[in-house]
């Protein structure tokens, strides 16, 4: 009992470094080969929980050789594109100007009922106000809508609206975060006399962007 | 470039845990090879107490053997040579020549069979 307590302990970190490693992606967005990988891991770690006569060495040597597999050819894929293409495959456009591309669909393998469930996925209940679509390798689908069922932004109105930058945490459950300000070119005495002069405490969020537009949430009474 | 580090420290972990093991487990089977072999011959020139000394420094030794080499190799194969050392135990205590034989016979095949598997051969990719 204590060997699996143990062994579980210790693959647990390591897919999770192995993971961790091989970046950041949702299952929904990996690549063939990355999924090939991530399922691969799942079963490797099994094996010595499963079954105490193998050493944990081997799953572990096992995992860490997959992502040194994939680490490797990420890399490759980048410099090469010959690699990505044969590894990952390429996008195909399946509506062209506003047009099935009943070939394409073909030889991607999708129905008209697989392409129209996908468009709903993407908020389009009507295929004919799609200009282009293009399935992605990763089997999304993405959508650029008729200029006519486009939705209006400012530009389209000449409207010049204030400026705002992306909002970061600079306060967080109480705990001012000394990172955000150095991307912000702000200095704590700021922060804290901001807050003095609003008569703001007990902040459970301040967000702000690079224009000082901000966001404080603060913090509910103690239960 | 911090992925393709840690891929060569990596890679690097790998290959020393690979020749490591590789090492432990061929030195660890040849000193108990070489120690099955002395037994033989003294349970062949019939000396019975140099036979029970050695079976039991053998049986001694194994345990530290087993859990280094448990660490690199799969477990049943060390399991299966623990169960045969006991009964060459027994055998050589009972005065048993022809089992005794046959143990150490069974024992030497059993630590051939796991230096066979480190090796790189075709039949294992099968």
């Amino acid at each position: 009992m204590f060997s699996t307590i143990m062994r579980t302990l210790v693959l647990y970190f390591v897919v999770t470094l192995g993971i961790r490693l091989m970046g950041k992606r949702q299952i929904g967005d990996l690549q063939p080969n990355e999924l090939v990988v991530t399922l691969l891991i799942s079963e490797i770690a099994a094996i010595p929980l499963q079954d105490a006569s193998q050493p944990i060495v081997y799953g572990v040597i096992a995992i860490f050789i997959l992502v040194i597999l994939e680490i490797i050819i990420s890399v490759l894929s980048m410099k090469f594109i010959f690699i990505r293409k044969a590894l990952s495959g390429k996008s195909v456009v399946v509506i062209k100007n506003g047009t099935v591309d009943q070939k394409a669909m073909k030889k991607v393998r999708i129905t008209v009922l697989d392409l129209i469930e996908l468009l709903r996925g993407q908020n389009v209940f009507d295929i004919g106000t799609v200009e282009y679509a293009v399935l992605e390798v990763n089997g999304n689908l993405s959508v650029l809508l008729k200029s006519s069922e486009r939705t209006v932004v400012n530009k389209d109105l000449d409207i010049k609206p204030k400026p705002n930058g992306m909002q970061i945490p600079v306060i967080c459950d109480g705990k001012l975060l000394e990172k955000s300000l150095v991307s912000l070119k702000l200095h704590k005495k700021d922060i804290k006399k901001y807050l003095e002069n609003n008569d703001i405490e007990d902040i459970f969020l301040m967000t702000m962007d690079r224009y000082k537009n901000h966001n404080v949430i603060k913090k509910e009474g103690k239960v | 470039m911090k992925r393709i580090i840690a891929a060569i420290i990596l890679c690097i972990f790998v290959v020393s845990v690979l020749i490591v093991g590789n090492i432990v487990i061929n030195n660890q089977c040849d000193g108990l090879k070489k120690d099955i072999n002395e037994l033989k011959s003294d349970i062949f020139s019939d000396k019975t107490e140099e036979a029970n000394q050695k079976i039991k420094n053998i049986n001694d030794l194994w345990e530290s053997r087993k859990t280094v080499m448990s660490i690199f190799s799969n477990h049943s194969p060390l399991d299966n040579i623990t169960i045969a050392l006991s009964e060459l135990t027994l055998a050589i205590e009972v005065n048993d020549k022809n089992i005794s034989l046959v143990k150490c016979g069974e024992i030497s095949a059993l630590i051939s069979r796991i230096t066979e598997e480190q090796r790189i051969h075709a039949e294992s990719f099968f």
